[in-house]
């Protein structure tokens, strides 16, 4: 295990609300069917905390479960075993339909951003389905508003996702995200189909959007020169388990674990610069 | 089927050769030009990167080379041929019968590639019978284990039996690589195929393309907007925008001593992995580019337009008996510039 989670953070944190709080979480996928493999636990007794004003960041290599973590602390997935606290509930004690009061407060930006919109749908009618559950919550900004937040032009209100680009329809679902104001934002692979200029711009979106608002976010990213300047703290995955958390500096400029080692040295093109810092 | 594809008939034969193409969409009110004057040359055993922003048209280029386009976006000029074949020209459209047999891709959004009520194995499966008839069961099953490994799926087994939904991101990615390669066809159009990758599956995957090209002598399409991974795996690189070529040359070339303003300005975007400052994007956004455009499309946000690039269309600079050039009536030094490492963190941009 790293070092413990958050002696930098602690200080600062201590007079924060804590907003997620995860122990001991275990998500088997069941199979059907049985035969091989059959109990799989893609989440393996993971423990994780966010604050308000917060940005956490979760990496790993594909398959070690990140997607199914933020499903399982969103109320999305269901969990297996151990507890999880979203804004103050217990969700195990929680309702569906008192999930479902929950859930403006709670917005996803999912990894696949085309199947996550639906097909049937203009970018303008999208929104105003939302407008529509939560008036209140959305008015702070028009359409073109919202679209402008993340670089899009206003003529797209009228598209289908299916005349949109993927980098177009990425920063639709981000806008949505972001349209209801939440108290926790979940960014699943939210740049992974931009261009390093738009994804400048979103990144410092999120950013700003931290500090006016105090929103926590769940930033789950491959790409580590990202995750360095974005997070306050980061939790390593492996196969289910958390395998290392900290800083965001003295796990990636430090890292304990030989795993996470490997993570950063394979980065393209930034091995030597990592070098230069470390040293 | 390979043979017709060797690198001997490389000089003769472009695997894939496109000329002039322009693709419109039909909307509401105007019509917009999504790819405009876009000629490219793929000889077998070449991998061309295709770079640039987002909505520069990078997809509409893959998609109307297998004839997948919208219902109201449509090809109103230019040629393409597969192997010397034409498959897109005026009056001829053959890119279903290319579709799949001789050029795989993989799509961008997953679920374009990926059929979600099919396990995996029923899908390789169907590419296989479609396209690799004379491969017994046996052999068959043996490819599809083996293209799993090679993308560093360490349980193909149970990747075989799972249905999409049941996979990873990561996973579905390279199931549709998989999918696209897996009958080994000439060309292969990837579409951002490694955004959902982590760093070391990425290497893995882009190491597969490697011996796919120089085993079989693929040509490969790659389109990213991650300008280091193009680096590593491409022999040339097409940087598009507002859907033309910006500029394209041999990928050292471009990366280190980029012509056109835009491919400096992207350059200078990459985020580097030290620095603390601010990340920095290219202000502004690329223009909405109706049939009534003119002038340069970079313009709006170039530092350095003047009233020149604004009055007329820009032409097309390129040294004689290649594709290479650039599109911009002002641009950089072609001295050397610095080195990789610091053009990436931001001084190869001369402005
Ligand atoms: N059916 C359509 N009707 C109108 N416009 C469309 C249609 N399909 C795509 N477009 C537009 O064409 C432009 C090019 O789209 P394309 O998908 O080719 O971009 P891209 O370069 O692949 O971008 P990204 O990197 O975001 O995937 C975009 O502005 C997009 O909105
Ligand atoms: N519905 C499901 N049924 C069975 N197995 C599943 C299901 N969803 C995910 N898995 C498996 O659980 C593991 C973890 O998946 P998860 O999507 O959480 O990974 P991830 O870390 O998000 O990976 P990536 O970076 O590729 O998106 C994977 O091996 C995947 O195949
Ligand atoms: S033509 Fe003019 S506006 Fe266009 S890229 Fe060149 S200098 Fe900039
Ligand atoms: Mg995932
Ligand atoms: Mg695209």
């Amino acid at each position: 295990m790293g070092r413990d989670a958050d002696t930098s953070a602690a200080v600062t944190a201590a007079s924060r609300e804590r907003i997620v709080g995860v122990s001991d979480l275990t998500v088997v996928h069941q199979r059907r069917g049985g035969g091989r493999g059959e109990r799989f636990a893609a989440v393996d007794g993971v423990s994780l905390h966010l604050d308000a004003g917060e940005v956490v960041s979760v990496v790993g290599e594909s398959g070690s479960g990140k997607t199914t973590l933020a499903m399982a602390l969103t109320a999305l997935g269901a969990h297996t075993s151990g507890m999880v606290e979203l804004l103050g509930h217990d969700l195990a004690r929680l309702s569906q339909r008192q999930i479902r009061a929950l859930r403006p407060e709670v917005q996803v930006i999912f990894q696949d951003p085309h199947g996550s919109l639906d097909p049937r749908q203009s970018v303008k009618a999208g929104f105003k389905e939302l407008r529509g559950l939560q008036p209140q919550r959305t008015s702070w900004i028009d359409d073109a508003g919202l679209l402008a937040q993340v670089r899009l032009s206003p003529d797209l209100l009228d598209r289908y996702p299916h005349q949109l680009s993927g980098g177009q329809a990425q920063r639709v679902c981000i806008a949505r995200a972001l349209l209801m104001r939440p108290r926790v934002l979940v960014a699943d692979e939210p740049t992974s189909g931009l261009d390093v200029s738009v994804q400048a711009e979103v990144l410092r979106l999120l950013l700003e959007l931290r500090e006016s608002t105090g929103v926590a976010i769940l930033f789950i990213s491959h790409d580590l020169s990202v995750v360095r300047r974005i997070s306050d703290r980061v939790y390593v995955m492996r196969r289910g388990r958390v395998i290392e958390q900290g800083a965001t500096q003295a796990v990636l400029d430090a890292p304990q674990e030989p795993y996470t080692r490997q993570l950063i040295a394979a980065v393209p093109g930034r091995t030597l610069r990592t070098a230069q810092v470390a040293a | 089927m390979t043979a017709t594809a060797a690198p001997q008939t490389a000089a003769a034969e472009p695997a894939l050769r496109i000329d002039d193409l322009r693709v419109e969409a039909r909307l509401a009110d105007d019509t917009l030009l999504l790819v405009d004057g876009l000629d490219l040359d793929l000889r077998p055993g070449e991998i061309v990167g295709v770079v640039g922003e987002s909505g520069s048209g990078k997809t509409t280029l893959v998609r109307t080379l297998i004839g997948l386009l919208d219902k109201n976006v449509t090809v109103t000029a230019g040629a393409v041929a597969v192997g010397g074949e034409q498959v897109l020209a005026p009056g001829v459209d053959r890119t279903e019968a290319v579709r799949g047999a001789r050029i795989g891709t993989v799509f961008q959004d997953a679920s374009r590639s990926l059929n979600p009520v099919l396990k995996v194995r029923s899908q390789l499966r169907e590419v296989l019978k479609a396209h690799k008839p004379q491969l017994s069961k046996a052999e068959a099953a043996e490819k599809m284990r083996t293209v799993l490994r090679r993308m560093q799926i360490d349980d193909p087994e149970r990747v075989l039996g799972s249905y999409p939904h049941q996979l990873s991101g990561g996973q579905r990615q390279r199931v549709a690589i998989a999918l696209a390669v897996v009958s080994e066809p000439q060309i292969v159009l990837a579409d951002e195929c490694t955004t959902a990758l982590d760093v070391t599956t990425q290497a893995e995957v882009v190491a597969l393309f490697r011996d796919l090209v120089a085993e079989l002598g693929v040509a490969l399409v790659f389109v990213t907007h991650d300008l280091l991974l193009a680096a590593d795996l491409c022999d040339r690189i097409v940087v598009m925008y507002g859907g033309q070529a910006a500029e394209v040359g041999p990928t050292r070339r471009v990366l280190l001593a980029p012509r056109h303003p835009y491919s400096a300005g992207l350059l200078a975007a990459v985020p580097s992995w030290s620095a603390d400052g601010p990340i920095r994007g290219i202000d502004g956004s690329a223009p909405r580019v109706t049939t009534a455009f003119s002038g340069c499309r970079f313009a709006g946000r170039c530092p350095r337009a003047d009233d020149d690039c604004r009055s007329a269309p820009i032409p097309w600079s390129g040294a004689a008996g290649t594709r290479d050039g650039y599109r911009c009536i002002h641009p950089l030094a072609a001295a050397p510039a610095p080195a990789p490492a610091q053009a990436a963190s931001g001084s190869a941009a001369d402005r």
